[in-house]
């Protein structure tokens, strides 16, 4: 495998990325009552949990696309909480957002430029897209086509490989196996694995819980906006009760 | 913790072997390549709840939304009280006696509450303002009656979109996730009122995430994923079903 | 009922409608108290606007005796603006629907009134009206297509019409003499005009009462608050729109005819000038749109402030009044209506 795509973390018993007591929701609603969560160098951690649960709301809270009500969130020892997203992406967290958003009349190689965006040596850009290639070579094989005309799945990798072009220390993911068919679950999910023995760190959130966790160093489950279990993936895997939140109690 | 006098849910004519109140048939919709709803069948029977429900992206809400006429289905048909309103506009679908809400609620912001349900009501006018005054007592919001729709909080623009529901009388109530961000207080309220609509013999068919009380209210559900109804029967029976369990929880 | 309990502490409902709160503000407080009742002044309202109207338009009808020809001309002006004004908020203010085709309403009807004088097929006074009527027909006409356009859409196919209006009547020279524009008999007595013009704004001031308090007004204003929502309630929105449409269609046609009938010449740049328009959404905005009064005080104050300050130089004119609409809509988009309710110095009432 080529280089890491990821800049040197710190030790591996330092959060790289910290949210504490966060409180956030949108106008009148609020959807996030005070969830903590810790996200080390290396690790993949799941935020699974019902709907309404508020996983999608704690990632926009930490990009700045929410200003938090109350709570931290802290980056390598920085303190972000609610920076403008674009500071936020400029600092190493990189996004996929829900719904394989893709530039669907751009290129393979020009969306992936897009993401390549506040980098500014060209010779930077050029590497990172060699490893992005290097990860997902359907996307290399398609690199003039269109993004619009790719099935979802060739899209979701575009998503991720267009955040790693910024070469960033976190990807935040937002569901994303949402919508996809079986084959494609599957390959998002040996992308993942892949992009962990890259050395990337990765913060999931899911709906398919049970692959997430399969993949997961550490879960966290969240119920109505509230920290309720977490631990080790697959010890949350094998907790019934987490399978019961599902279909309610 | 709950409250201990929750409302109960018996339908009050047993209607099961009736025709069904609402059908749906083979109803299909594609988003570009997204095939939110492949050949949904779906049938509402008329005094009881039904629900609707599914993990993100099963096709709830294109269901709700193609059933109530915002969104035109590809293919399909869909009856209502021995109408086929598939290509019908929604104010007509309204008009037959199906009535909605929105799981962002959609209230007329520069109108008062009292306003908001007037506003809507078919009829003789001066009856209208005593039912709206009426339905806004039962849900303790004569004070706010005057208030306009912006200026009410969440829950009581809930409270008042679900008030403005019953303006008409309609015979089929479609609430779309309407526990969604709503807390054990509002939720009683909601319950009490859906309780009484189901004793007056009204339909509710309804979808939201709230698993729990999608199992304590329906009489009858319907799972959804990837736009397939992929298990159908009562709440007991639904929630035995592996397949239900994967659909959520992953496989 | 297990397995709902929240891990953390209970939320802390602070009102009998359940919200909880936490933070500052992402759910409103909502005290029951906090509603303000209305003032008391405000049931009086139709009485005091009774009174007030009874009294303009005594002032009005008396004014001839005491002016000048430029102060006539001036407050002839003043109530073109103001039936200008207060028609385009029926579509636009009332029903969210904001056209930039005002123009074409006033040009059609000035062309109609104008050649039926000119073919002296009708006194002036029917011509009036038949060219109220006419422009009503043909915004009936256009109706149903364009209103289903959302918002900028709408507005621009407006404009588009406008312009193509202007276009067709300039290429129809066998009907309208073209370029070379319509000229009526030269008519001295400025007041007969004067008179038709107040008659045809009081009607303006009364509609938009009307349309205002009434149930048609609330349906409008539910339309424009959110019409995907007032369909799904079974309203009839394609109906109200059209007839809101209609309406305020009239009163630009007819003024047109006046307008024509006054100035002695018309033709197609002068008529369906995109000024027209511009002066009926600047003075509407400017006072408050989507409501009863600040058409209408929008369209003195500022027609008496621009008559007066930079009438003479008509490059400046058109620009102020585009640049006020550009800041109105950028820090005041409610007019002076919502900055005197914001202040508490007016009620938010529908009667205002």
């Amino acid at each position: 495998m080529a280089d890491d795509l990821a800049r040197p973390g710190n030790g591996a018993a330092e959060a790289l990325l910290r949210i504490e007591g966060l409180e956030a929701g949108y106008g009148k609603v609020q959807i996030l009552h005070g969830v903590s969560l810790d996200v080390r160098a290396g690790e993949i951690v799941s935020i699974i949990g019902p709907n309404g649960a508020g996983k999608s709301t704690v990632l926009k809270s930490i990009l700045g696309m929410i200003k938090p009500a109350a709570g931290d969130v802290t980056f390598a020892g920085e303190t972000i909480t609610g920076l403008r997203t674009d500071l936020v992406v400029r600092r190493g967290i990189g996004y996929v957002p829900q719904g394989r958003i893709v530039f669907r009349d751009m290129t393979v190689v020009e969306n992936l430029e897009m993401g390549a965006y506040t980098v500014r040596e060209k010779a930077a850009v050029q590497e990172a897209m060699d490893q992005v290639f290097a990860i997902f070579p359907r996307l290399a094989e398609r690199r003039r086509q269109a993004a619009g005309t790719m099935s979802g799945g060739e899209q979701q990798m575009l998503a991720m490989g267009r955040a790693l072009m910024a070469s960033p220390r976190v990807v935040l993911m937002d569901e994303p196996s949402l919508g996809l068919a079986p084959l494609f679950v599957e390959l998002v999910f040996e992308k993942l694995e892949a992009l962990k023995a890259a050395g990337m760190t990765l913060l999931l959130v899911e709906q398919n819980a049970v692959r997430s966790l399969a993949i997961s160093d550490r879960g966290y489950v969240l119920e109505l906006g509230r920290n309720r279990f977490e631990g080790p993936g697959a010890d949350l895997l094998a907790d019934d009760r987490v399978r019961k939140l599902y279909l309610g109690g | 913790m709950s409250a201990t006098n929750r409302p109960t849910f018996a339908p009050a004519v047993d209607t099961a072997n009736a025709p069904p109140l609402l059908s749906v048939r083979g109803v299909s919709k594609q988003f570009g390549g997204v095939k939110a709803l492949a050949g949904v069948d779906l049938a509402v029977q008329a005094g009881r709840v039904t629900g609707v429900i599914g993990p993100n992206g099963s096709g709830k809400s294109t269901l709700f939304n193609v059933i109530t006429g915002l969104t035109r289905a590809d293919s399909g048909s869909i009856e209502f009280d021995g109408t086929a309103i598939t290509r019908f506009a929604p104010d007509r679908i309204n008009r037959l006696g199906m009535a909605r809400t929105f799981q962002l609620t959609r209230l007329f912001g520069g109108l008062t509450a009292a306003e908001n349900m007037v506003v809507v009501a078919r009829g003789d006018r001066a009856s209208a303002w005593q039912r709206a005054d009426a339905e806004l007592e039962f849900l303790s919001l004569t004070p706010v009656r005057d208030e306009y729709g912006d200026n009410l909080s969440y829950g009581q623009q809930k409270l008042v979109e679900f008030a403005r529901l019953t303006m008409n009388d309609p015979k089929l109530l479609m609430l779309d996730e309407p526990f969604a961000g709503v807390n054990p207080v509002l939720e009683q309220k909601l319950l009490e009122r859906m309780a009484a609509w189901v004793d007056e013999g009204k339909t509710i068919l309804l979808t939201d995430h709230e698993m729990a009380i999608m199992m304590e209210i329906c009489h009858d559900i319907f799972v959804l994923d990837y736009g397939e109804v992929i298990a159908h029967g009562t709440p007991a029976e639904v929630r035995a079903d592996e397949r239900v369990m994967e659909a959520y929880f992953g496989r | 009922m297990t397995g709902r309990t929240p891990v953390a502490d209970q939320p802390r409902p602070d009102d009998s409608s359940g919200v909880t709160v936490s933070g500052d503000g992402l759910a409103a407080t909502s005290d029951v108290a906090r509603v303000k009742p209305l003032p008391g002044w405000e049931r009086r309202l139709p009485a005091i606007y009774l009174v007030l109207l009874a009294i303009a338009v005594a002032g009005l009808l008396g004014f001839p005796r005491v002016a000048n020809a430029y102060n006539l001309t001036l407050a002839l002006t003043v109530l073109l603006t103001v039936s200008l004004a207060t028609s385009w908020n029926m579509i636009s203010g009332f029903a969210g629907y904001t056209s930039f085709g005002h123009a074409g309403f006033f040009g059609i009807g000035s062309y109609i009134g104008a050649l039926l004088i000119f073919n002296e097929t009708m006194p002036w006074i029917p011509a009036m009206v038949t060219a109220g009527v006419g422009t009503s027909l043909v915004a009936l006409l256009i109706g149903y297509p364009t209103l289903r356009l959302r918002g900028p859409y709408f507005a621009i196919t407006m404009l588009g019409l406008s312009e193509i209006a202007r276009i067709v009547v300039t290429a129809w020279e066998s009907l309208t003499r073209g370029g070379l524009g319509v000229y009526l008999p030269i008519v001295r007595d400025t007041r007969p005009n004067y008179y038709a013009m107040l008659v045809l704004t009081v009607v303006a001031v009364v509609v938009s009462y009307f349309i205002g308090t009434s149930a048609f007004g609330l349906t409008l204003r539910s339309i424009r608050d959110d019409e995907v929502a007032a369909q799904a309630m079974g309203v009839h929105t394609t109906r109200y729109k059209i007839a809101a449409f209609t309406l305020s269609a009239f009163f630009p046609g007819a003024a047109g005819a006046i307008y024509a009938r006054h100035v002695g010449f018309i033709d197609p740049p002068t008529v369906f000038a995109v000024i027209w328009s511009i002066r009926a959404i600047a003075t509407a905005i400017l006072g408050g749109q989507g409501t009863i009064l600040g058409p209408i005080v929008g369209a003195v104050a500022l027609t008496l402030v621009s008559e007066q300050v930079w009438a003479e130089n008509p490059f400046l004119y058109q620009v102020l009044f585009g640049g006020l609409i550009v800041v109105i809509v950028l820090f005041l988009p409610g007019g002076m209506m919502e900055l005197l309710q914001r202040r508490g110095w007016l009620p938010r009432s529908r009667r205002l």
